[in-house]
């Protein structure tokens, strides 16, 4: 019990350290509520939408439509972009390791989903800042 | 001399000293692991890896018809010609026990190698000890711990980053790079036993794709050639395994590949335990007595999860970062990318993604094979994961001061030797008794070898059939051991003895043949009949297969009471003792059960050998006198038919009318069923030549000699029917033909006939007749592969020439 708490305070401390390592305004040259605000607004609207197409229309084709054009939007958005992305994704990991290891397996799947969707929004706007921006 | 040779020892000791500890610390801890995984037993083997029992026995079999299948087979395992069969022929001098502890620690140093210059080439950078943290989590990590010793799965695990290493060297290469171009293709001879398995190889070419989508500005005409003589190259050298491959799924599985019965695994998980490796169908599963993963529950303790996504999230950290440096940013957008489409794959139909993979399982052709995603594609994320933590470790060591690198070093440390306990203490190894799984430490017992070489020097050449009815995952009463997914008469007997046996219910034709058999097994004289027409010689029981795990195996006492009536045992080999059952472990919880072992083995043999009486048994080769002939025959219906009396062992059965000419209308009778009167086949008598004499060249060339034959003839041969199969004869001198195919029939069910019109043979009484598989003659194709191999062998140690005392 000891050990498991000295690790979670040792997995906070170190991952809060490697998240916010200097002000979020410093890194996302924004407003730093705004960022904040804006994210968390973006990653409940996207979560529903997945999850209530998920549940009511599996494998349709608006799921597919709304996937990809997500996606396209996703790769879009110019490099600044890509960071708010990286980081909305190594929070939700964090969050996630968090949650799995209070044993709260469909909060830790749902963070699991929205980390690995701001992951690859992010590859994808990194790759188009690298090789599509002509 | 010796001075000389001392001072050149001594500075390249100095100038590789640090290389050259890691390297024997590496050396060190996976002799450590080979010891605690063997445990001390002669073979690690059991479930799919059952085939380890083959090394040191077995030969190499270069032919395109596999025979160690039922029936024989066209060959679709051809890539294992480089693997077991090269090493057992190879290294005769060594025991199978011995080969197996250099395989499997020479695939893992060989992983060590590959991943040591993957890394060192995509960073830059030439730090040792940096690379053990993520060396041992790639090797050792939850996704490991499911196979520990299977050996494509190892064989795979080395392959992957050793082909990505020198793709990514050719990519980036500004000269022509030959050598690295024939260097990767002697790479993928060597592996390519990995191809056996296609859903697994395929996954090999995934890594250098991303690389060219990530890269794709850096395309340039010098690269195009480079690439193009690569895959060229490549083609050339494998077209020896790859077309039969391709011609097998094109000819024969691709419906089986389709089916929608097939077990699939493409929505079992979820997406947090695939971050951090896990996800396996039966992670968290049960059978019988013990969980199929004991260990799953360490991973569940809440400081080792935190642990394990702590690798996880510091990889994933480094790949988000900024980097400095076009090199770095792009090293790092591709590993990031990896591991996305790495855990994209792995995840199969799951969220956030999955229907992308339900499309193409659904609509894409071939990908079906990916059933089972988690463990076909986890090894890319666990690759693509460790060198980005790998990557982390350097900025650190780039970045911080002295203390605090040593400090976070010896903290990645602790942190993976955490992760991998189960995987390095060999926790995925079963060594206990649960039901019809047994342990995988295993020692043959001597009744086996005892049997293996009566086989080889009676019964070459010939076909038998084994009892009781084997299933996949039948286990079998040794002291030590044994599970297997196949019959083990088929691993001590092969490739001389062709072994028939189903473990698999699959509708197959083997699978008709056996259940044909136990449904004659009963009355004496279609049974012998029966085993007649599958070209059976004898009959194995095996006494020591646990019939009591086994709903379509009868005990011991049962079947030896029905095999008794029509044939005669001819040896029999080791015996259950009291003393010798004592040994064997038997743990059902039962006590009816449990009782029942000693109750029906006590002093008996461990294996009886059953012979077919020789008036009774056929000849792979040989002119029937009469023909049977029934519409839509198959080996079901078989029993019906050779019920009747009229019926002889030599007949040959037909579901298609034969276009006799000769001879044949005065001695035509009908076959009528004595229960329901109903005609069911129509037998027609036939002429046969005075002598037929045959002779095996080898499994796909038969020479068969004929005298006196008469106008017209059939000539039956007991190998699974196959359009492949042809017969050629001389037409007139210095003219060999083959016999028109439409005169090439499906004969009792499973074989080759033809109708012989001695006209079209010069109309001579006497013929030589050659019987082969005419797709044995692409195996010129290994030529290729062979050459290259030589060549680069040749560059290679030119290299190492030039390059004296360099690492």
């Amino acid at each position: 019990m000891i050990f498991d708490l000295i690790v979670i305070l040792a997995f906070v401390a170190v991952g809060l350290k490697i998240v916010f390592p200097a002000p979020l305004s410093k890194i996302l040259r924004i407003n730093p509520r705004l960022a904040l605000g804006a994210s968390i607004f973006l990653v409940l609207l996207y979560s529903l939408t997945l999850l209530y197409l998920v549940i009511l229309e599996p494998f349709s084709l608006t799921l597919i439509l709304f996937t990809a054009v997500s996606l396209l939007v996703l790769s879009l958005i110019k490099r600044t972009s890509a960071d708010l992305f990286f980081r909305n994704g190594l929070i939700s990991l964090f969050g996630l390791a968090i949650l799995a290891s209070l044993r709260l397996n469909f909060l830790a799947e749902v963070l699991a989903v929205l980390s690995f969707v701001f992951l690859v929004g992010g590859f994808l706007s990194l790759f188009y800042d690298q090789n599509l921006d002509l | 001399m010796f001075g000389r040779l001392g001072e050149n020892l001594g500075s390249f000791y100095l100038s590789h000293r640090a290389w050259l500890v890691f390297w024997l610390v590496l050396i060190a801890l996976e002799l450590l692991h080979l010891k605690i995984l063997f445990g001390g037993a002669s073979y690690l083997a059991g479930g799919d890896n059952y085939t380890y029992l083959l090394l040191g026995r077995q030969k190499m079999y270069p032919y395109l018809w596999d025979n160690y299948y039922p029936f024989g087979v066209k060959s679709f395992t051809l890539p294992n010609l480089f693997g077991f069969q090269l090493y057992s022929q190879l290294f005769p001098f060594l025991s199978g026990p011995v080969l197996e502890r250099i395989i499997i620690f020479g695939l893992i140093f060989l992983k060590f190698v590959a991943f040591v210059k993957l890394a060192r080439l995509l960073s830059g950078k030439n730090g040792s000890w940096l690379l053990l943290p993520p060396i041992l989590f790639l090797t050792f990590n939850a996704f490991a711990s499911l196979n520990p010793f299977n050996y494509y799965q190892l064989l795979y695990s080395a392959y992957l980053p050793i082909f990505l290493y020198y793709f990514i060297k050719i990519f980036e290469s500004p000269i022509f790079d030959l050598p690295d171009i024939v260097k990767i293709t002697l790479w993928s001879v060597l592996a390519s036993p990995v191809n056996a398995n296609p859903a697994l190889s395929a996954t090999v070419f995934i890594p250098p794709a991303l690389y060219l989508l990530v890269n794709f500005k850096k395309i340039t005409p010098s690269v195009l050639k480079r690439l193009f003589l690569l895959a060229g190259l490549w083609l050339i050298v494998n077209l020896w395994w790859l077309w039969p491959l391709l011609n097998y799924f094109l000819s024969v599985s691709g419906e089986i590949i389709n089916k929608d019965n097939w077990f699939t695994a493409t929505s079992v998980g979820s997406l947090w335990q695939n971050f951090r490796l896990i996800g396996q169908w039966g992670w968290y599963g049960r059978h019988f007595l013990h969980a199929y993963y004991p260990f799953s529950t360490y991973y569940d303790q809440i400081g080792v999860m935190l642990l394990t996504f702590l690798i996880i999230f510091l990889s994933f950290y480094e790949a988000t970062r900024h980097q400095a440096g076009d090199w770095l940013k792009r090293t790092h957008l591709y590993l990031l990318g990896l591991s996305l489409l790495g855990l994209f794959l792995v995840s199969g139909a799951r969220l956030p993604f999955g229907f992308f993979y339900q499309l193409l399982f659904n609509y894409f052709p071939g990908f079906r094979i990916f059933r089972e995603p988690f463990t076909k594609f986890s090894e890319i994320y666990a690759l693509s994961v460790s060198l980005l933590f790998y990557l982390f470790l350097v900025s650190v060591f780039l970045k911080e001061s002295r203390r605090l690198r040593l400090i976070i070093w010896i903290a990645c440390l602790g942190t993976v030797a955490v992760v991998i306990k189960p995987a390095y203490l060999a926790s995925g190894v079963v060594d206990y008794w649960n039901g019809s799984v047994r342990t995988a430490r295993v020692e043959i017992p001597s009744y086996w070898e005892e049997f293996s070489r009566f086989a080889q020097e009676n019964l070459s050449g010939q076909r038998i059939l084994t009892t009781p009815r084997v299933a996949y995952g039948n286990a079998w009463n040794w002291p030590k051991g044994f599970s297997s997914g196949d019959d083990l008469a088929a691993v001590f007997t092969s490739p001389s003895v062709n072994v028939l046996r189903a473990p698999l219910t699959t509708g197959s034709v083997e699978e008709q043949a056996v259940e044909g058999f136990f449904k004659v097994a009963e009355e004496p004289a279609p049974a012998s009949k029966y085993l007649a027409l599958l070209g059976v010689v004898g009959v194995l029981q095996e006494n020591d297969l646990d019939w009591r795990y086994n709903s379509f195996a009868a005990d011991p006492i049962k079947m030896q009471t029905g095999l008794k009536k029509f044939l005669r045992p001819e040896i029999s080999f080791g015996l259950f003792s009291q003393g010798y059952l004592d040994r064997i472990p038997n743990g059902d919880p039962n006590p009816y059960v449990r009782q029942e072992l000693r109750a029906k083995l006590l002093g008996r043999p461990a294996l009886t050998y059953y012979a077919l009486p020789v008036e009774k048994a056929l000849a792979k080769i040989y002119a029937p006198r009469a023909v049977v002939t029934s519409e839509d025959f198959s080996l079901e219906k078989a029993p019906a038919l050779l019920a009747l009396g009229e019926t002889q062992a030599g007949d040959l059965y037909l579901s298609q009318k034969v276009p006799l000419t000769v001879n044949s209308s005065t001695q035509k009778s009908q076959l009528v069923s004595t229960t329901s009167a109903e005609v069911l086949a129509e037998r027609v008598s036939l002429e046969v030549p005075v002598s037929l004499q045959f002779r095996q060249i080898n499994p796909t060339r038969y020479s068969v000699t004929i005298r006196g034959a008469p106008r017209q003839y059939l000539l039956a041969f007991l190998e699974r029917f196959d359009r492949d199969w042809k017969i050629y004869g001389q037409t007139q001198p210095g003219l060999i033909k083959s016999v028109d195919e439409k005169n090439h029939f499906l004969a009792n069910g499973f074989a080759n006939a033809w109708l012989i019109d001695v006209e079209n043979f010069g109309g001579v009484e006497s013929q030589d007749f050659t019987i082969e598989y005419r797709a044995q003659r692409y195996s010129f194709l290994i030529f290729p592969a062979l050459l290259v191999g030589f060549g680069s062998t040749y560059l290679i140690f030119r290299s190492l020439r030039s390059r004296k005392y360099k690492l």
